[in-house]
């Protein structure tokens, strides 16, 4: 097996989260207020249920086929030519989320912290310092995640804290008032957001306990979903619905509305760079994740030498496909949903049913 | 161009030599169909072709629109 590194649990329900609360917390907050309103914060506790029962396949699937990631057991499954086109699907998907995410990261950082540096400067830097991440393998990952985890959960909490005295609870109200529609809409939009944690699939055999895989999901996805929904709850509290689903980034905007008098201004430098951090070792293991694969379908010994030219196929996809941030939206919005709804739902179910049908298992 | 050139040389010299010494034929395929990808992503741009996500964006956008507003 081209990766050798063994995670514990408590590591890979922190990288699940790291996964989670980074991505669903830079611009999806305000995507999901433009669809669904001030129900928002409810989608959330709808995309985390439907996640959870998603979650319930990958890791029965991790079970029954010990060993193996969803790209090999495509492979048993599927037979040789149909379950490397889908293996081969799930390794592009997380290519293209490491496109866009970190392109979608860059945009951040570039907007509010260094409008004067080039955008390509900050975009290649992360690109780099992303894959020499990856490159390092999963053992570093789950290492920093270990540490990021906590430190973006703790900031989160005391963010809101801080932010609590802004929040107005009757911009929330009242609940339904457009009928269940925007809340229907939206519980799919976040639920194809925390579902790029099909990543457990990845994560499941190397885990030193692989029955725990259900376990450590359930902790990331209710933790990642808390902080999502606090954050969803708070940006339509403090700034109403109609102001808020315009911002880049709700998150950033709760920050900088915190002050205590001279004493504590501007932390949301703070909140950036925890942010960014997370955003970074998130899209490391996507990369990490597509270059595993690849080598795996592959029958390569070392996916290492992989990961550099993956990273730079991925930027120049994100380039060359997003010219401007409109275009980027525009896919993180219509496209990206409708792709990730079949990659992450579809083919699991797919491989689920084709696997009890044909009463396909792994081998112990 | 030249930037995606330059960055693929390094690459190919930081990784493929070692790969070379080593013997690991296949990895050093893989690694260069993955670099070549690359330069066709920029060779289609030039010829203003569209990239493979766009043309996934353009035959998905509208089940998208179509659901979200």
């Amino acid at each position: 097996m081209p990766e050798k590194g063994i995670i514990n649990t408590k590591q890979f329900a922190w990288m699940l989260f790291v996964i989670i609360a980074s991505i669903a917390t830079t611009q999806i907050p305000s995507m999901l207020i433009a669809q669904a309103g001030k129900d928002a914060w409810l989608s959330v506790i709808g995309g985390w249920f439907l996640d959870v029962l998603l979650a319930i396949v990958y890791a029965y699937m991790g079970i029954r086929f010990p060993g193996e990631n969803f790209v090999q057991y495509s492979v048993t499954i599927l037979g040789k030519y149909l379950g490397r086109i889908v293996g081969i699907i799930f390794s592009l998907f997380f290519l293209l989320v490491f496109a866009i995410f970190l392109r979608g990261s860059t945009r951040l950082v570039s907007i509010n912290f260094l409008p004067n540096t080039p955008f390509e400067v900050i975009l290649v830097s992360n690109f780099l310092v992303s894959a020499y991440i990856a490159r390092k393998g999963i053992e570093v990952i789950a290492r920093m995640t270990e540490v990021l985890g906590p430190l973006f959960f703790i900031s989160g909490l005391g963010l809101f804290f801080l932010a609590m005295p802004l929040m107005d609870i009757n911009r929330l109200k009242p609940q339904f008032d457009n009928g269940v529609a925007p809340f229907m809409i939206g519980t799919p939009l976040i639920l194809t957001f925390f579902g790029i944690c099909i990543m457990m699939a990845m994560f499941i055999p190397l885990c030193n306990r692989p029955e725990d895989g259900f376990l450590a999901k359930f902790s990331a996805a209710s933790m990642g979903a808390v902080f999502t929904g606090i954050l969803t709850a708070f940006s339509t509290g403090i700034f109403g619905a109609e102001q808020a689903k315009n911002f880049y980034s709700p998150g950033l905007m709760l920050a900088r509305t915190i002050h205590f008098g001279p004493y504590l201004e501007r932390i949301e430098i703070f909140w950036a760079v925890i942010l960014m951090a997370a955003a970074i070792v998130a899209s490391a293991s996507m990369m990490w994740a597509f270059s595993l694969g690849i080598a795996q379908l592959a029958g390569l010994k070392t996916y290492q030498p992989l990961v550099y030219p993956g990273a730079l196929l991925a930027l120049m996809l994100g380039l060359v496909s997003f010219p401007g941030s409109l275009e980027l939206s525009n896919f993180t919005h219509y496209s990206f949903p409708v792709l990730a709804a079949f990659v992450e739902s579809g083919l699991e179910i797919l491989l689920f049913i084709t696997a009890l049908a044909l009463g396909k298992r792994g081998t112990p | 161009m030249t930037v995606l050139l330059l960055a693929i040389l390094v690459i190919s010299l930081a990784e493929g030599i070692p790969l070379y010494k080593k013997g690991q034929k296949k990895e050093l395929v893989f690694m260069f169909f993955l670099l070549g990808t690359a330069i066709v992503l920029k060779v289609m741009e030039w010829f203003g072709l569209p990239s493979p996500v766009v043309m996934l964006d353009r035959l998905v956008s509208p089940v998208g629109k179509a659901i979200f507003k």
